[in-house]
């Protein structure tokens, strides 16, 4: 049994899954899945593709260079079966995948370290260029009061245009301009009344 | 997407693959067999046109050169001036036969080394223009196609002379 490589994503095809296509030059490309097929029959490039091992390998965001990494390889040399190699090779497998593992977990470290930094200087770039940000919770406090304000004078507008429908009949023919001093007049009485 | 379509995409149609192209042109006699290819009648013109990037025949010279000139040989071109992506290429991102895949890397910067030492006969070689069909067939070169190429040696020597002053 052997596990195979995806062409396109570099994800492991066990026996039985994915599909092969064989090129007229008899060269094997085999995929995990139909989405990393369809894609190769688009002619896509996988190092241009953010999900492909390849691209992740290509743009510096994994470890590509190292010794853990060369063991695995295709000798073509046939060994004879010998229980002690096996045993020592399957403890050097683990041994190798523990050391890779501590070694991707402080690549990605080391490339994460500055971006603390880096953001709290954007975030203070960002200040400097729009102050109110930091003053957001007393804009949004007044525009609230504001809010607030005009829904008052809205309700105290209804009234007195059912106050003044009941009042007289002839000011309905008058010009809006004059109807609205008069709302002003009636709003300022009423402010009065409140008041007192 | 525009230029998505089903068809274009089966197997059945499926054109000659970009890592097969690169090979094509990376060594001087397979460029040369390509672009001097024996008459062939199923094939477009003859198989006497053929454009080695976008491995396309055509029907004459002047539709080849309009093509050189075109948006779709440019994007090929700027696909084929990366390393082409191969099955090893997979395989090293997996983390298997690493040590092949870099091994292939060198081998490409070399190859692209000596591609651009020796830039100047390369291009002559892709470039190459050709006479019409009947002075192809019949041997006799047509009078249009001797001038074309008198002019261009006389064009050379001038090229020489500058560079010589």
């Amino acid at each position: 049994m052997r596990v195979y490589q995806c062409h396109f994503c570099s994800a492991p095809v066990y026996p039985l899954h994915g599909i092969m296509f064989v090129r007229n030059d008899a060269k094997e490309f085999r995929f995990c899945r139909s989405k990393c097929h369809k894609s190769f029959k688009q002619r896509r490039n996988p190092r241009k593709l953010r999900w492909t091992k390849a691209f992740r390998k290509a743009a510096g965001k994994e470890l590509v260079v190292d010794s853990t990494l060369t063991f695995a390889a295709r000798r073509n040399v046939p060994v004879r079966y010998n229980r002690d190699l096996v045993a020592t090779t399957l403890k050097a497998m683990s041994r190798i995948e523990e050391i890779r593992q501590k070694r991707e977990r402080a690549f990605y470290k080391n490339r994460m370290r500055g971006n603390k930094d880096k953001d709290l200087a954007y975030d203070r770039k960002l200040i400097e260029q729009h102050p109110e940000l930091l003053r957001m919770r007393e804009v949004e406090l007044r525009r609230k009061a504001e809010r607030l304000a005009a829904k008052e004078n809205a309700m105290e507008e209804e009234e007195e245009i059912t106050s003044d429908d009941m009042m007289s009949e002839d000011e309905d023919m008058e010009s809006e301009s004059e109807a609205e001093q008069v709302k002003q007049k009636v709003l300022l009485k009423n402010k009065r009344k409140t008041r007192a | 997407m525009g230029r998505y379509s089903v068809k274009r995409y089966k197997t059945k149609r499926r054109t000659r693959d970009i890592d097969l192209i690169y090979d094509d042109l990376s060594s001087k006699e397979s460029i040369v067999k390509l672009k001097n290819q024996p008459i062939d009648e199923d094939k477009t013109g003859l198989a006497q046109y053929y454009c080695i990037p976008c491995a396309k025949y055509f029907e004459n010279q002047i539709t080849l050169d309009k093509h050189t000139k075109a948006k779709k040989h440019k994007r090929r071109l700027k696909d084929l001036s990366v390393k082409p992506y191969t099955n090893l290429e997979a395989e090293a991102a997996s983390g298997v036969n690493m040590n092949k895949f870099l091994q292939s890397v060198e081998q490409y910067k070399q190859l692209e080394q000596l591609k651009k030492e020796n830039n100047n006969e390369f291009d002559q070689l892709i470039n190459q223009k050709k006479d019409n069909l009947d002075a192809i067939i019949t041997g006799v070169p047509s009078e249009e196609f001797q001038k074309q190429q008198e002019e261009q040696a006389h064009q050379k020597v001038i090229v020489q002379d500058s560079e010589m002053a």
